[in-house]
């Protein structure tokens, strides 16, 4: 998946020289936390987040807020923001995101700001991945890390006619087991649990005890 | 103003996938003959349901999907194009007819609600209905229409009113709450077990609605093995805590009847005790709040002996102003069905132990009403939240 799949285009912007005061007012309204600072030709010269707001005037100093809050966006933003590509891999993104503490990535394209991810954006993505979000019902089974495991399930699947919407294969604290997780398009899953337990499978489901 | 109605023809029987489909309107039959048996049916009104018009499935649903239904239905829809549907699936199978016998208990939603908003009956139930995993353009969950939507859509167009929608079915109400999310004029309250092991997965505490419906889309996911005492609880407090908050016209409830113990398709522990308690309490919110105005749909249930008739027939006694019924079941019921399944009940009352004890039940009370907490912190007053936290009933 490229990052120009899931970026926002319509971003919130601010020239480099409007005002500090200006730009917390543009976040409160459309209540936002970043805004990338560009120049007319939409080329992209620096970030500003609420940090760097809050950071501009001292609470011990109030008497100067006004005056504080007069001084220019370039005064105190980042000028030299982590940026992407919009063809990048969104799991390399995410590494970024990860790594660098980020909360918001601006996507440029030719020094041009093309778009923006938060890592708002990141998760609600990696929530749609696992497919949560359709309605499914989550078959989870047990299986020893070999090849041909998945191919066997899901050759087994595809005999009773239902739909598979999703598969999450993930790693459990023995490296030769691993959980594989399939959402699978029905109510009535029952007869693929037997199915699948027939066949000698490990399908988990809720414990009484645990 | 009458009391009382209930909604049903014997057509209604004719939405039926197949022999083994859990959703089977043997249900329905055995739920009336049971209520026959116990002589209070005469007594009371019953409307026959009409099918709902094309006009009214549009307030809901996409021109195509209705199209596409049509067609299914007399085996004209390629299997390809089923498939974008939902239709032809192993939830919902294709049948001769599936339009006009999903519009019928559409209609008969509709028409439930009707009576109630026009002022001729305070109370009716429209045992066919409750079909609540029905999407715009999509089948799903056994669910072709999604009745209640409709007919919560087309109230709203008559009569200009609020209306707050509860689901006690163990499955979340998905189709219902995706229909009315931006909207502020329908209240959706779904009570379901968590998705983690269950259809459809969604219905976290988190889905609380958006844009103007911020706030009027709550959500109590129990976890697996929830036993009575925990579920009422819930359902009482969240229940009562909705009707202050949102002040509706009308309270619809969808009764499904999976929560129980000895349901096939799901992971809860109730027993018959919820199923009397659980429409005594909507009657005595509807009292409280909306002059008594309430409307009861049927919904899932798939143990369809032991469980479906009583739990329904409970309805039925609450909607009446009845107590729960207690007892030996009748008799001649009991015969007639035995011959049928070796699994009918003799009793209103479960036979106990039903279940293993559950060793985890503490721990799954307390998640339960940590949910239930974590439900209603954003829209209660601080007073609220002393007097809640103060009558956990687990800080004993």
């Amino acid at each position: 998946m490229l990052i120009e799949q899931i970026m926002k285009t319509h971003c919130i912007t601010i020239q480099p020289t409007n005002s500090i005061a200006h730009a917390a007012d543009l976040m409160r309204r459309h209540q936002i936390r970043h805004l990338p600072v560009t120049n007319a030709r939409h080329e992209l010269l620096g970030l500003i987040g609420l940090t760097e707001i809050q950071s501009a005037s001292s609470v011990f100093h109030p008497d100067t807020f006004l005056a504080d809050q007069q001084n220019s966006v370039s005064s105190i933003m980042q000028r030299t923001p982590m940026t992407a590509h919009p063809l990048d891999f969104i799991e390399d993104a995410a590494v970024l995101f990860y790594e660098h503490r980020l909360s918001c990535l601006p996507i440029v394209r030719g020094r041009r700001l093309v778009g923006l991810i938060t890592e708002t954006d990141l998760l609600r993505t990696f929530v749609q991945l696992t497919g949560a979000l359709e309605p499914s019902s989550q078959i989870e089974i047990r299986v020893e890390n070999t090849a041909g495991t998945l191919a066997k399930i899901a050759g087994l699947l595809a005999k009773t006619n239902v739909n598979i919407l999703n598969v999450l294969v993930y790693p459990t604290d023995d490296p030769y087991v691993r959980i594989v997780a399939f959402r699978v398009q029905t109510m009535n899953p029952i007869r693929v649990i037997e199915k699948l337990r027939k066949e000698g499978f490990d399908v988990l489901g809720p414990d009484v005890s645990r | 103003m009458k009391d009382f109605a209930y909604v049903y023809s014997q057509e209604e029987a004719h939405y039926r996938f197949s022999d083994t489909h859990p959703f089977n309107p043997i249900r329905l039959e055995l739920t009336v003959s049971l209520l026959e048996a116990m002589g209070v049916l005469d007594t009371v009104d019953c409307r026959a349901p009409r099918p709902a018009t094309d006009e009214e499935l549009l307030l809901i649903h996409d021109p195509d999907y209705i199209q596409a239904v049509k067609l299914a239905g007399h085996g004209e829809l390629s299997p390809m194009k089923a498939q974008m549907y939902g239709l032809g699936t192993e939830d919902t199978p294709l049948f001769d007819k599936m339009h006009e016998s999903a519009a019928l208990l559409v209609g008969g939603t509709i028409e439930a609600c009707d009576l109630v908003l026009s002022g001729q009956y305070r109370r009716t139930f429209h045992i066919g209905g409750g079909l609540h995993h029905g999407f715009r353009g999509r089948a799903s969950g056994f669910c072709i229409y999604n009745d209640t939507a409709v007919a919560m859509a087309a109230m709203i167009q008559k009569y200009d009113c609020r209306i707050l929608y509860v689901d006690t079915d163990a499955h979340h109400g998905d189709g219902v709450q995706w229909a009315f999310y931006n909207r502020s004029d329908v209240m959706t309250v779904s009570l379901h077990e968590t998705g983690r092991y269950l259809f459809p997965g969604t219905g976290m505490v988190t889905e609380r609605g958006a844009e103007e419906g911020y706030g009027w889309s709550w959500n109590v996911p129990f976890d697996a093995f929830t036993e009575d005492a925990s579920f009422l609880h819930a359902y009482r407090t969240v229940l009562f805590e909705a009707c202050e908050l949102f002040k509706p016209d009308l309270i619809i409830t969808q009764n499904g009847a999976d929560a129980h113990a000895l349901d096939p398709l799901t992971h809860l522990s109730l027993t018959m005790e919820s199923y009397e308690q659980i429409p005594q309490i909507a009657v005595e919110a509807a009292n409280r709040y909306t002059d008594g105005r309430i409307v009861a749909l049927g919904g899932g249930g798939y143990d369809w002996y032991r469980v479906v008739p009583r739990a329904w027939s409970q309805v039925f006694a609450a909607l009446t102003n009845r107590p729960p019924f207690k007892g030996d079941l009748p008799a001649s019921w009991v015969t007639r069905w035995q011959n049928e399944s070796p699994d009918v009940p003799k009793t209103w009352r479960d036979r106990f132990p039903l279940y293993p004890t559950i060793p985890r039940r503490p721990e799954i009370e307390e998640k339960n009403w940590e949910t239930v907490k974590r439900l209603l912190w954003p829209f209660v007053n601080d007073t609220k939240k002393e007097h809640l936290s103060a009558h956990s009933p687990y800080s004993k």
